[in-house]
């Protein structure tokens, strides 16, 4: 039987293992029977040494039935000196933690301003676009209005053409800057909620990493 | 030998093969074959509890286009085998006591 073969005789048989726990075992004969080889036996001769494949795996059955249970992390004792420089310590070490959760502090605080500053620029740029639709219809509204006073006050007839033409113009523009408002509010709002998500998010992960 | 005896003291041989230098699986069962019977199938379990309670540490070795992993004990492996040979003065009294007039 050549090395290959021995191998994936032992990988079938091991194949409900974990794949981790199955390429250690596979990695550990194959390095087996390589050194055999190395000091000059055939490879089927160095296969043969390892023993056949059912009694190997039944070894590995029997071993691997009861885990090779790792110690749980046990607790470490503090030892004297572990206390008493942690105490000497204090002065220097407290006063490190102390800046550091200052930092830590700060940089979440600016975070947090930043994104507030974000949200008011971003809802105060949706006021400016409906401020500008609203001057645009009242002046169109006006415009028309105001030409037709012209008009019927008999005044100069390219004047009323005029003002009419620039209501007209206000008017349209003051409906299409209308469509700009609700896209932009959706715009916004949808922006909102997704950062509002993705702080939730991030606080719930750490909250279930802890 | 007693089976539950001879499992004590493969894991003592085991670092014993390793307390001079790093060695690799092969190399440690050849180095106690003249002592104790193992086999590779009961190395590998040994090894990996050996390593699980820290008395030695592995690492993989590029050798000849391969890894090699080589077993190097540590110093708690090194405590583990002064704790042995105390063991053993022990044993050897209670030998002693066990056999006086036997022979």
């Amino acid at each position: 039987m050549t090395k290959h073969e021995y191998l994936a005789v032992l990988a079938k048989g091991l194949c409900d293992l974990p794949a981790g726990e199955r390429d250690r075992f596979l990695d550990y004969y194959r390095e087996m029977i390589e050194d055999r080889i190395e000091e000059g036996l055939a490879e089927d001769a160095a296969v043969a040494a390892i023993g056949e494949p059912d009694a190997v795996l039944r070894e590995i059955r029997r071993e691997a039935a009861p885990q090779p249970e790792k110690p749980a992390a046990k607790r470490r004792e503090w030892r004297t000196w572990e206390i008493v420089l942690l105490v000497l310590g204090s002065p220097l070490w407290l006063s490190l933690l102390l800046a550091a959760v200052a930092i830590l502090f700060s940089l979440v605080v600016a975070a947090v301003s930043i994104l507030f500053s974000l949200a008011v620029t971003l809802w105060s740029l949706v006021v400016v676009v409906y401020a500008v639709t609203l001057s645009l219809l009242v002046c169109g509204l006006f415009g028309l209005g105001y030409s037709l006073v012209l008009a019927l006050a008999g005044a100069g007839g390219s004047l009323a053409l005029l003002v009419l033409g620039g209501g007209l113009f206000c008017a349209g523009g003051g409906m299409l800057c209308l469509l700009a408002c609700v896209a932009a509010t959706r715009g916004s709002m949808y922006l909102c909620r997704l950062t509002l998500r993705g702080l939730r998010r991030l606080f719930r992960k750490r909250r279930g990493s802890i | 030998m007693d089976i539950q005896m001879k499992r004590g003291l493969l894991d003592i041989c085991v670092l014993a093969a390793i307390q001079h230098e790093d060695s690799y699986g092969y190399q440690i069962i050849k180095d106690m074959s003249p002592y104790i019977e193992i086999s590779e199938s009961t190395l590998y379990p040994i090894l990996r509890r050996l390593e699980a309670a820290e008395l030695l540490t592995v690492r993989a070795v590029a050798h000849n286009g391969r890894l090699r992993k080589y077993y190097r004990i540590t110093a708690a492996g090194r405590e583990r085998i002064a704790a042995f040979a105390e063991e053993w003065k022990e044993i050897t009294a209670i030998y002693q006591f066990v056999t006086r007039g036997a022979v």
